[in-house]
């Protein structure tokens, strides 16, 4: 059911009443300037004692009495088929318990699994793998998407290497793109990314019955459970995942990968537990990455800077599996009177690709950004007053004028201008992502004997806080502080949660939360009032007591909970349906300032400015912590990170940290993080998420300040140093 | 058998991290007779007869945080935490050799400690805070 009711939405300056429907089961969403306790300060991670101590407990370091160590055998070519496989001196070794075939018998990458082996040590298990005689038919592979496009390349799928992902079109593309003042192209091409999570991925998995656990380093523990209970053929209420610490994930964990049910299938052949944890290597061929993309965009503009037409056409590699699209952004951000979108799925014989942190809208940020540099550049126009111009949305543009102020935007000067060898540029690019929720997680509050206040939720922390912020929203409700209340998340046995990905996991669990804070209260309060010969409207909590408002007259939860049998109440919530929102995505905007050494073609960022909204901040400590894990990887992605395949061989060559280079400590700019409120509307603790609005505009920000450092553009991500050279020395030669 | 390798495998003394294998990372990150090492890089006879101090020797008798650890709880010197041991312990390392590193310091003292997550910016704030903190420096309580 529904009620009638006004909230307001919006930001200084620009507030408006707006009616909307509202769940009449919920309490009435936290007005933006509500009187907050512990909701919006920077309360400290309530799991950070046993992070920085060594006690956090990770998929990595969980053992059981009797388990087995398990190792997979991988297929070493990028395209075979099995002819005939022997595992008899396997299964003869004396240290081996179990050896399981995979029922696939094609092997479209080179890491496919083919068979596995649990042994009582890791050793004896990697032992017995070399001691399975496999038998490969070779088949024709290939691993270059440009290749994989052609006529005749070899088939990666039966249905053909591509997929027209999205067709769009609006008003007259053709003749905008061919009449209006200034028309750009740009050609970005952005490379295969891996998550690299540091905690890579693994499972541990034991059978009691015919039930299975397993403990699983992942982003979503209900997934994970109803992937395994259908790949086992099992009900979902035989198989319990748990995750309680997660080291890393940022979309890679979001789905069952083979090893889950491989742990849990050798756990029941060797009748024994068994843990599986990938190594680097195999990590980084098989458990994901973030598709490539080849995109070339057109953009068509008047003499005042207003966005005439724009024609994106793209394609890109996941692999053997597709999502390669990144026109996401477009449409959400800025206005486009004619429009063609033509993108294509390249599938390759190489890793399977999946969701990474704001999938294809970092991409697409890159393409569309360069692209509005480009426009102006050919207008002579400033590109911040080109933005301003075009973009939607009322946020991002006060979020743009605040930033630029911040940077020093006035000290821009015409690409390429300083002088030779340290050139200096600065670059500006938007972010929009919709982190505003969905419904159907749940919450359960306990006030229990002991005064013990508990909240249970199926929910992951994968990093980004979420113990913290239950326990901030249950607190305020209850009028406790942070470690008054216990948090239990992270297992299939809890209250369903949805998956932690997207950035929706704050505005999924929080609103639950208090929905069900809220309950308890009013149960405690219900219990009460015939105690204090009072109605329940006239109580109200104080402290660990009930008090009669305006009276002295209290009594202790306890007293009321001793009243009941078990001595605790339960209440739970299911998160509701949005209700209206301010702006409809998270918007946002980065300033980068870099400097490009033209003798060695390094280019350093120097400083990041970056200025987000997300609705309600819970915690500005973490939330802070977000954007700058955004910015890091954004830049990290714009400079060094690639996943290099050998395509003669169809194999990978990154398959270390060594090889495949993230930022570190002494390439971090100095990042200024401006918080920019908005009342967002959408649910009941007003917050969105942040997670991948942070990440979206950086490379693109980075890619356009090289630019005006250079005075040409470098679309070739990332931007290593023989690409700077190579362009520079391109450009000598006229 | 790699020093890694005893301590989480033999000891079950997991604080000490295993994230790339080859010495690349620095989640593995201990102390050997007062200096970072990586444990994954070090044979385990190599460390017989000296002093090792892993994340969990940190911790204070009482069970409480160093100022290190507490530090960096604080400053939110973390996300997923994996790295975390690796980099308070590179962190302790540093303050040990050099008890009020200038900021550049402090970042080339974590050079070999990757963190996936960023988490660097309150990194380098946890690890200032600790050093004023520690100011006069700890005796070496091992």
């Amino acid at each position: 059911m529904t009620k009638k009711s006004k909230v307001v939405l919006g930001f200084p300056g620009h507030f408006k009443e707006v009616a909307v429907l509202l769940p009449d089961s919920e309490p009435v969403p936290w007005t933006h300037d509500a009187d907050l306790k512990i909701v919006g300060q920077r309360v400290a991670r309530v799991d950070g004692p046993d992070k920085v101590s060594g006690r956090a407990r990770y998929t990595f370091d969980l053992k059981l009495p009797g388990m087995l160590h398990a190792a997979v055998l991988r297929s070493p070519h990028p395209h075979a088929r099995l002819k005939a496989i022997d595992v008899t001196k396997a299964e003869a070794h004396p240290e081996v318990r179990a050896v399981l075939v995979l029922e696939e018998r094609e092997y479209r990458f080179a890491g496919a699994e083919v068979a596995a082996v649990a042994a009582t040590s890791l050793d004896a298990a990697r032992e017995a793998l070399r001691l399975i005689d496999v038998e490969y038919e070779i088949l024709p592979f290939v691993t270059d998407p440009a290749k994989a496009r052609l006529p005749g390349a070899p088939e990666v799928r039966a249905e053909g290497n591509v997929d027209v992902s999205v067709a769009k079109r609006r008003g007259n593309p053709e003749e905008d793109l061919l009449t209006s003042d200034a028309v750009v192209e740009v050609v970005v091409r952005t490379p295969v990314a891996l998550h690299a999570c540091l905690e890579g991925h693994g499972s541990l998995a034991r059978w009691e019955g015919d039930r299975v656990t397993a403990w699983d380093s992942t982003q979503a523990v209900f997934d994970v459970r109803n992937s395994l209970a259908a790949t086992l053929k099992l009900p979902q209420d035989k198989v319990r995942v748990i995750k309680d610490h997660a080291g890393g994930g940022f979309g890679s964990k979001l789905q069952m990968w083979t090893h889950t049910p491989i742990a849990a299938r050798l756990a029941r052949l060797a009748g024994a537990p068994v843990r599986l944890l990938l190594s680097r290597h195999e990590d980084f061929l098989c458990t994901g990455n973030r598709h490539s993309s080849v995109q070339t965009v057109k953009l068509a503009a008047k003499k005042d800077g207003a966005f005439a037409a724009l024609s994106w056409e793209t394609y890109g590699t996941g692999g053997v599996e597709g999502l390669a699209q990144t026109s996401g952004p477009i449409d959400e951000m800025y206005r486009f009177p004619s429009l063609l979108v033509h993108e294509e799925d390249v599938f390759t014989h190489a890793g399977p690709g999946c969701p990474m942190r704001a999938p294809g809208h970092v991409q697409g940020m890159v393409a569309l950004e360069a692209a509005i540099d480009a426009v102006s550049e050919a207008l002579g126009l400033d590109p911040l007053e080109v933005r301003l111009k075009n973009d939607k949305s009322l946020v991002r543009r006060e979020e743009l004028k605040l930033g630029a102020e911040r940077i020093g935007w006035h000290r821009r000067r015409p690409s390429g201008s300083d002088p030779p060898p340290l050139k200096r540029g600065l670059g500006v690019a938007g972010t929009t992502w919709d982190g505003s929720g969905l419904p159907g997680s749940e919450a359960e509050v306990m006030i229990g004997p002991d005064d013990k206040v508990e909240i249970c939720c199926g929910t992951q922390d994968i990093g980004t806080g979420t113990r913290t912020i239950l326990a901030q929203v249950v607190a305020e409700e209850l009028g406790l502080s942070v470690p008054e209340v216990t948090v239990r998340l992270g297992d299939s046995y809890f209250p369903y949660s949805l998956l932690s990905g997207g950035s929706i996991t704050a505005a999924c669990v929080t609103p639950a939360a208090r929905t069900a804070a809220a309950r308890a209260r009013e149960e405690l309060l219900r219990l009460a009032a015939p105690k204090l010969g009072v109605a329940p409207e006239e109580l109200q909590l104080h402290g660990r007591e009930i008090a009669v408002r305006g009276s002295q007259r209290r009594l202790s939860w306890s007293s009321v909970l001793q009243s009941i049998p078990g001595g605790s109440l339960l209440a739970k919530a299911e998160r509701q349906a949005n209700y209206a929102g301010f702006e409809p995505a998270a918007a946002g905007c980065q300033f980068v300032e870099v400097e490009v050494d033209t003798e060695t073609g390094q280019v350093r960022v120097v400083r990041v400015v970056a200025v987000h909204d997300s609705g309600r901040i819970l915690n500005p400590l973490l939330w802070e912590s977000q954007v700058n894990g955004g910015v890091i990887q954004g830049i990290s992605f714009a400079l060094l990170e690639q996943r290099v395949i050998d395509h003669r061989f169809g194999k990978v060559l990154t398959t270390n940290l060594e090889t495949y280079k993230v930022l570190g400590a002494l390439e971090v700019p100095e990042i200024e993080i401006i918080p920019f409120l908005v009342a967002s509307g959408f649910n009941n603790t007003q917050v969105v998420g942040i997670g991948e609005p942070a990440i979206i505009p950086t490379a693109a920000a980075v890619a356009n300040a090289v630019a005006n450092a250079l005075g040409l553009r470098i679309d070739d991500l990332p931007i290593t140093p023989d690409k700077v050279l190579m362009a520079l020395e391109s450009r000598a030669q006229g | 058998a790699t020093l890694l390798e005893v301590l989480r495998e033999e000891l079950d003394m997991t604080g000490t991290k295993n994230a790339c294998e080859l010495g690349e990372c620095g989640s593995c990150t201990v102390h050997l007779d007062g200096r970072a090492r990586y444990a994954c890089l070090t044979l385990a006879v190599e460390a017989a007869g000296r002093r090792i101090t892993t994340i969990e020797g940190l911790t204070l008798a009482d069970g409480n945080l160093h100022p290190l650890q507490a530090a960096f709880v604080e400053h939110d010197g973390l996300q997923c935490g994996f790295c975390t041991p690796g980099q308070v312990m590179a962190a302790a390392a540093l303050l040990l050799d050099n008890p009020q590193p200038a900021p550049e310091e402090i970042r080339s003292g974590l050079a070999g400690n990757t963190c996936r997550c960023g988490a660097y910016p309150k990194i380098f704030e946890a690890v200032a805070q600790a050093a004023r903190r520690m100011k006069p420096p700890d005796e070496d309580r091992r």
